[in-house]
């Protein structure tokens, strides 16, 4: 099945690193959609099925983290797959993250790592 | 200069530019030959932090550092002025998020803002006046930049 | 029938018979790029991380370096009609070669890697399998009938003889 994707970061290069990994990656690509902030995310959310959602943290407006809230509150999006991009690197800030399920790449990160994770999300195994 | 501080600095700064941008540090010791660092920087990025340590950090790269950053970041020779800039202010967002941990004084938050232009008098240094100051200088094999953190 | 890849050499075969295989990667590089629609396949040995360092002699033995190399590697995967699409990539090597002699030196390994990487993100290419850093030596083997990557490891010594812990790994590249 074809998976709709949805990258979240301020950053527009940032984005474009993201969108270039998701199409080497062996997983099959509906549509890409993108959103600079968490509250311009919560408008594609409500606009397009999504089925993976990448996640910056530091954002303005709304930060990567209330954004995550408010979709896990959300019976209809608690169990889409998230992996947050990220380089907030302070532990009070990313401990909560795995118990909210999602999934965690830490930047700097390779093409593969982000890789292997957005496989992992979306159940691809990998040999 | 606190040595240890300004070390890790250095090595996180190094491994972003390394996984990031594909550069890898200049050693004389390598047979590298000059290793003067280019100090006609134009643009400098600043990111402001605050909360359980207050601050900034600066960073200024060389013009082919720019150049060279942006291209390698997206993977093509096809940059213009805003993808050079763009890249700037995310090494120095992902840089930053990795130093400010080591600068938490008792393990608490602080939050770290977006990046943008420094002002002349934060250029300068002389917005950061009275802060404890690092700063690292990075010959890489694509140019060069001086990273200054500012912390309170 | 097995090829032996030399130090800076390279070979890319068709025929389902070969196995390509190269000693001894310490800081050097093995890259091997397998197409498994057709069955085509490549494993270069490079030395060095940039041609530049020496046009000349990049020129006569483009494989001694990783970005001449690499662009001969898929120059001639395309030559045998292979889709970059198709192509898959597995590294080996790349290790740390500290106070092993004059001629070796730290961070060779790690620049032939980065160098690599650059390239590859360039292309639009992903490493599908990888083994490299490290203190040791590697042996790298591709089999030609079914893509199959091999790598056997020892500890890197300074007389050359090595110790006979050799642990075998093979790297699926027919995905």
């Amino acid at each position: 099945m074809a998976l709709n994707v949805l990258v979240v970061d301020d950053s527009a290069l940032m984005r474009n690193i993201v969108i270039k990994v998701l199409k080497l990656s062996d997983i099959d690509i509906a549509d890409i959609f993108q959103a600079g902030n968490g509250q311009e995310a919560l408008e594609q959310l409500n606009n397009n099925w999504i089925d993976l959602m990448l996640l910056d943290i530091n954002m303005p407006v709304m930060s990567g983290l209330e954004l995550l809230d408010i979709v896990r509150a959300n019976p209809e999006t608690k169990d889409l797959p998230i992996i947050m991009v990220t380089s907030e690197s302070q532990e009070k800030r990313i401990s909560t993250i795995e118990q909210k399920g999602a999934g965690f790449v830490h930047k700097p990160f390779t093409p593969e790592l982000l890789r292997d994770q957005i496989l992992k999300a979306t159940g691809v195994t990998h040999e | 200069m606190n040595s240890d501080l300004n070390e890790q600095i250095r090595v996180l700064a190094l491994r972003a530019f390394e996984s990031m941008c594909f550069m890898f540090e200049m050693d004389d010791d390598f047979g590298d030959g000059d290793m003067a660092i280019a100090t006609d920087y134009k643009d400098s990025v600043v990111i402001r932090f605050d909360g359980d340590v207050n601050g900034g950090m600066l960073i200024s790269a060389s013009p082919d550092l720019r150049q060279a950053a942006a291209m390698n970041m997206l993977g093509t020779d096809d940059v213009d002025e805003q993808h050079k800039k763009d890249a700037c202010f995310e090494l120095a967002n992902i840089i930053c998020g990795n130093i400010v941990p080591l600068l938490n004084k008792n393990d608490g938050v602080s939050f770290i803002q977006s990046p943008r232009t420094a002002t002349k008098v934060e250029a300068s240094g002389a917005a950061f006046k009275g802060f404890h100051e690092e700063v690292v200088s990075l010959s890489l094999d694509e140019g060069t930049c001086e990273i200054r953190v500012y912390y309170l | 029938m097995s090829h032996i890849i030399g130090v800076g050499d390279i070979k890319v075969s068709s025929n389902q018979a070969d196995v390509l295989i190269t000693y001894a990667l310490g800081s050097c590089l093995g890259i091997v790029a397998y197409d498994p629609v057709l069955r085509v396949g490549g494993l270069l040995h490079a030395m060095l991380p940039l041609s530049n360092a020496d046009p000349a002699k990049a020129k006569v033995r483009p494989a001694m370096y990783v970005d001449s190399g690499f662009s001969l590697l898929m120059r001639e995967m395309f030559a045998k009609g292979a889709k970059k699409d198709n192509i898959v990539i597995s590294v080996a090597g790349g290790a740390s070669m500290k106070q092993i002699s004059n001629d070796d030196y730290f961070k060779i390994g790690q620049r032939n890697f980065t160098v690599l990487r650059k390239l590859l993100w360039k292309n639009g290419l992903m490493i599908h399998a990888q083994d490299v850093g490290g203190g040791i030596s590697r042996t790298m083997a591709l089999h030609l009938n079914n893509g199959l990557v091999t790598i056997n490891k020892k500890p890197i010594t300074n007389s050359g003889d090595g110790m006979q812990t050799a642990s075998g790994a093979a790297l699926a590249a027919n995905r």
